[in-house]
């Protein structure tokens, strides 16, 4: 063997015939590159020559290894220290193990870091000199290993299968309505099925453990002395890899399949527009502004995303896929519903004292249905009441349109629903008992200023949640026009 | 009174407060506006507020001296004749001082954040608005979220300032001053925190969003500006724990002998120096925004409000290791001493804790999946996101094999270990699912997210630091603590924690949203916001417990034995509690830590000769005496 793959060499040792019995033996097989007769010297040759292994000359039994402490401090970690007495016969390598009756074969094995033949404890000649010593047997044989192993393992898969089934089986998830979410449902069920599995794993070996291997009340003894494994590591990293890499990659194909960058053919464009605290549905191609979302069945819907405030988020929990409205960005998000049904628009990013509330009703409707809405949205509007004095019915109509355009009706109801606010039917020449138990007649300026500055009058029974904002949103006129709204629902 | 240093520090921060505001005010009528404005006016206040806190306290006292030529006394050596419980209210630099200062702070702010769930917990019991206003509840929603997030972070640096120094065998912290300053900067922003409360709150939750932030109440300048001192802590304390864990080890103890909790903590400080300044800036920014009008994140002035969240996700996420790792090491630390094995693939343990906190810095845009930054960048950060599991799960897996064939005992801290374990794992397994781009969409800002968050933070950090205090509490006071209260203690937190948590996952897929203080009876939430409620307060209840537990042993608690837990660490070496200068002679280490049933092994050996000179802490190698 050439000297290189043994590497470099310091000898320690007060004894000439020490130290040229084992230049002598390694020969041309090492690189010896420092002898020197004390620790004091061996500290300078260590610094000066890095030697990648050091015999010492265990002759003396007043060396501990502690002593030769201070010499590994710090980048000495991989140093190889191998103790050598003839008296004994025997070698220690650094701190732990050592071979009893070592040979010419055992220190070059030692110094290539080979194995070589270990002693158990029980051989140990130094009882009385509570030195680092060797260790005990690591690793049973294969065959106890596995022995060991069949109860847990038999355990785990038998819990496995009903919990990764009751996951993959159950329902946990509001009823599904978008053919986006069919995908995610799936993939959801998936990862509980492997967490389950995977828990069940760790559960049954934890448990196990707890009750076979606790400890006897008096028992002051430690357990074997096991340190690891390269084998489990490199299996417990690179089997969880594969399968969390194996999901996302998975996942990342469900993600461009629902997600599509480009329009499909016919979808029907929406735009989102979300405030403090309500929603606003734009129909661009048809002219059409909402506080409701009808949307046809079965037709795919590109939904435009705006804010006109802070950041809001789009999300009916039935279409599954949520979206971020977000002031001075728009945001595309696309789906498809596919089951007739109510459902709602609940705004899923925190955006202040009212997010709680900040609802949209969404139908989903038949086709023809669809078409029908369209069309009574669209037409001309319906011949305002008459006969209720002072009403001007034009004003009245435009407040109509404002009050869907601002979204007022998310939270006051025309027909005398309790919503988040005061529903407006009989409003008008009403007497408001206040929260401070006050009391004032609705007139035109309170209605007024109930607009401007909301938290003046707060009405008995409802939170001061509404937006203080929409004096920078509403011009005087529109303002009247909403008054004169207000005024028809008698 | 005024010898007392906290007391100084209130009076002179009051004062500096008032000649802040007053100054401000002056120079607004100076250039001829109004002289109140509530925003710049108590911005200034409230910096001159945090800086003259420090000065009546003493922080800056020693450095002053030297900087004038002088000599500074001795800091170690207070006034023998003054009493001892002073020091924990004084500037005083030694870090168990520091560390019990740390970690009482800590639990008393994990009481009023802990209360403050429990007011959300009754009002969330039933659908319905019981008692609160939505803006109240915010707030509150809010201020448990940086409570419990300040409290984290204390507690952390409570446990590291106590063991690091122990646990490598160095007299005291690197920079002892620096790390009192560390302590005591948390002091008055803190106060901050609380004041956010009482100056109409804010309703933005801890995240602190704008443009929500920028519009929200006065409250959210002072929550801004005390996130923003805690995090000039946490950067400090984070420069002492490096320092310490890189220079001072005690000859012998190489990075693979270090205890694996002081590997936790080095990963952690790592984050903290590198990370924290991203939320101060992102802060500070929303800060500028209130006070000089910048448009930072305003789209009206060209700002762009996503910015903001990627700067602040870029500290926040890896925060979540910051408040886990060094829990996960204090699980890793304690399981060998109650399995009596040694630690099964330290090196493994050790690195997967770096591993996590490398991966942790590419992450942070997992917690915007939903702001529509494209399906490229959102599945490149899924699977950043994924890979995290890989070096948790090699955790798990050693812990497994640790107890494997070991003697296993179940003392308090070794069940609030195994209660972590199991709470953690939960924590795990629950997040791949909000990783995974497609089923976030639906996930994300559900109770279902609630539920994972708080199964990651118990189990990494509440359950671990529990059972800490229980191990440490004969090291810190020389007494035990009482065994059938902390069982009782044990017992009681983990089945409320599960009826907490059990609810919030099970409503969080039914579709709950996060952050609402009403929800719609039609959803079917009643009854499992009932459960979790109820599972609430025992929690509470059993935080009771524990107060009892460690007031009643700490005044007459049985005197402790040497060493309880026949720990083979550093610190149970020496008496209970440690001297002043932790060790009377300087420790050598000859061994592995976790050498458990090696026979005849050892981890370390006391005066030893020729040691310290080969001690590069205190002597540089090159140009010490060879």
């Amino acid at each position: 063997m050439p000297w290189s793959e043994l590497g470099r060499v310091l000898i320690v040792s007060p004894h000439p015939l020490f130290r040229e019995g084992i230049v002598r033996l390694l020969g041309d097989q090492a690189e010896v590159v420092g002898v020197v007769a004390s620790l004091a010297e061996a500290r300078s040759a260590i610094r000066k020559h890095r030697p990648q292994a050091i015999i010492v000359d265990h002759e003396n039994v007043e060396l501990e290894e502690a002593d030769l402490a201070p010499l590994l401090w710090p980048e000495l970690e991989s140093v190889r220290i191998i103790y050598v007495t003839l008296a004994g016969n025997e070698m220690i390598i650094h701190d732990r193990q050592r071979v009893v009756a070592a040979t010419e074969k055992d220190l070059l094995d030692a110094l290539k870091g080979a194995s070589y033949k270990r002693q158990s404890p029980k051989e140990s000649l130094r009882e009385a000199h509570p030195r680092p010593a060797q260790r005990a047997p690591e690793i049973p044989e294969r065959g106890g290993i596995m022995r060991k192993l069949t109860v847990p393992l038999l355990i785990t898969v038998v819990l496995s299968v009903p919990v990764a089934l009751w996951f993959w089986r159950t329902d946990l998830t509001p009823e599904l309505a978008a053919r986006e979410g069919q995908p995610i449902d799936f993939l959801l069920r998936l990862e509980f099925a492997i967490a389950g599995v995977i828990f069940v794993l760790c559960m049954v070996f934890f448990f196990y453990s707890l009750v076979v291997f606790r400890r006897a009340p008096g028992d002051l003894e430690d357990g074997p002395p096991v340190h690891g494994s390269t084998p489990l590591e490199v299996a417990w990293t690179v089997i969880p890899a594969i399968i969390v890499i194996g999901l996302a990659s998975y996942a990342a194909g469900i993600l461009w399949d629902i997600m599509p960058t480009t329009g499909y053919k016919d979808e029907l464009v929406v735009d989102v527009t979300g405030f403090q605290w309500g929603w606003r549905f734009e129909y661009p191609d048809l002219g059409i502004t909402s506080s409701e979302l009808v949307l046809p069945v079965n037709r795919p819907v590109l939904f435009r995303l705006y804010s006109v405030d802070v950041i809001h988020s789009f999300w009916i929990p039935e279409l599954r896929i949520k979206m971020d409205n977000i002031p001075g960005i728009e945001n595309h998000l696309r789906l498809t519903p596919t089951k007739v049904g109510e459902y709602k628009v609940r705004c899923a990013e925190l955006c202040g004292t009212a997010h709680a509330y900040m609802l949209a009703p969404v139908k989903v409707v038949e086709q023809s249905a669809f078409e029908e809405w369209v069309k009574s949205q669209t037409a001309a509007a319906p011949a305002p009441p008459t006969g209720a004095a002072g009403v001007d019915a034009q004003a009245a109509e435009r407040g109509r349109a404002l009050a869907q355009q601002f979204g007022c009706l998310g939270c006051h109801s025309t027909d005398g629903t309790k919503l988040v606010g005061p529903t407006w039917k009989g409003l008008f020449g009403s007497t408001r008992t206040f929260q401070d138990g006050s009391t004032r007649v609705a007139d035109e300026e309170y209605i007024r200023e109930s607009i401007l500055n909301p938290s003046a009058y707060v009405v008995e029974g409802f939170p001061d949640v509404m937006p203080k904002n929409f004096k920078d949103q509403l011009s005087e006129d529109q303002i009247r026009d909403l008054v004169e709204f207000i005024k028809t629902l008698q | 009174m005024l010898s007392l240093g906290l007391i100084r520090g209130l009076i002179v921060g009051a004062i500096g407060a008032v000649i802040g505001m007053a100054l401000t005010m002056a120079a607004r009528v100076a250039l001829g506006r109004p002289a109140w404005s509530a925003d710049p006016v108590s911005f200034v206040g409230a910096i001159s507020w945090i800086v003259f806190f420090l000065v009546g306290i003493g922080a800056f006292s020693d450095w002053w001296r030297w900087a004038q030529g002088e000599q500074a006394g001795d800091p170690h050596h207070p006034d023998p004749n003054a009493p001892q419980w002073k020091r924990y209210f004084s500037f005083d630099p030694s870090h168990k001082v520091i560390g019990i200062q740390y970690t009482v702070t800590a639990l008393a702010l994990m009481y009023v954040a802990g209360l403050l769930a429990l007011i959300m917990r009754l009002e969330l019991a039933r659908s319905g608005l019981q008692f609160m206003s939505p803006n109240t509840y915010n707030t509150i929603m809010g201020l448990h979220g940086i409570v419990m997030i300040g409290a984290i972070l204390l507690g952390v640096s409570g446990m590291a300032n106590y063991l690091i120094p122990l646990m490598v065998g160095a007299p005291d912290m690197a920079f002892p001053r620096l790390n009192a300053l560390s302590f005591w900067i948390t002091v008055p922003g803190v106060v901050l925190i609380v004041l956010s409360f009482f100056t109409g709150g804010f309703d933005t939750g801890w995240t602190g969003y704008p443009p929500l932030g920028a519009r929200a109440p006065l409250g959210i300048l002072f929550f801004y500006l005390g996130v923003f001192a805690i995090g000039l802590s946490s950067i400090l304390g984070s420069i002492n724990f490096l320092t310490t864990t890189l220079k001072m080890r005690a000859p012998g103890m190489s990075l693979f002998r270090m205890p694996i909790f002081v590997w936790g903590m080095l990963a952690t400080s790592i984050i903290q120096l590198v990370a924290t300044q991203f939320i101060g800036m992102s802060f500070l920014m929303v800060v500028l925004e209130r006070v000089l009008g910048m448009g930072f994140f305003d789209p009206a002035k060209g700002g762009d409000a996503v910015l903001f969240q990627h700067i602040f996700w870029f500290y926040s996420h890896p925060a979540v290791y910051i408040f886990i790792l060094p829990g996960l090491g204090i699980i890793s630390e304690l399981l060998p001493v109650f399995v009596r094995k040694p630690l099964f693939g330290y090196k493994f343990v050790a690195l997967s804790s770096m591993a996590i906190a490398i991966i942790g810095f590419l992450v942070w845009a997992h917690h915007m999946f939903t702001v529509g930054l494209g399906n490229v960048l959102n599945s490149t950060f899924m699977f950043t996101t994924v890979l995290v599991a890989v070096p948790t799960g090699i955790k798990f897996f050693n812990w497994l094999a640790t107890m494997w064939e070991g003697k296993i005992s179940f003392e308090t801290p070794m069940l609030f270990v195994l209660g972590a374990f199991v709470i953690f794992l939960i924590g795990g397994l629950s997040g791949p699912p909000n990783g995974t781009v497609v089923t976030d969409f639906f996930l994300h800002e559900t109770y279902w997210v609630v539920g994972h968050f708080h199964h990651t933070m118990f189990g990494g950090f509440v359950f671990p630091f529990m059972a800490a205090i229980y191990f440490w509490f004969p090291k810190v006071t020389g007494r035990m603590y009482n065994e059938r209260l902390g069982k009782l203690h044990f017992w009681l937190m983990t089945i409320g924690f599960f009826m907490v948590t059990t609810s919030m996952f099970r409503i969080g897929l039914l579709g709950m949203r996060r952050r609402i203080a009403d929800y719609d009876p039609a959803l079917g939430f009643d009854t499992f916001q009932m459960i979790a409620t109820m599972g609430g307060f025992l929690v509470g209840l059993s935080m009771l417990v524990f107060l009892v537990n460690i007031v009643r042993s700490i005044r007459a608690g049985e005197r402790a034995p040497e060493n309880p837990w026949r720990s083979r660490s550093l610190e149970w070496q020496i008496s209970s509690p440690p001297p002043e200068f932790n060790y009377p002679t300087p420790p050598v280490v000859v061994g592995g830590p976790y050498d458990y049933g090696v026979p005849g092994s050892v981890y370390v050996r006391f005066g030893i000769a020729g040691a310290s000179d080969a001690d590069p802490a205190r002597t540089s190698s090159d140009n010490g005496k060879s």
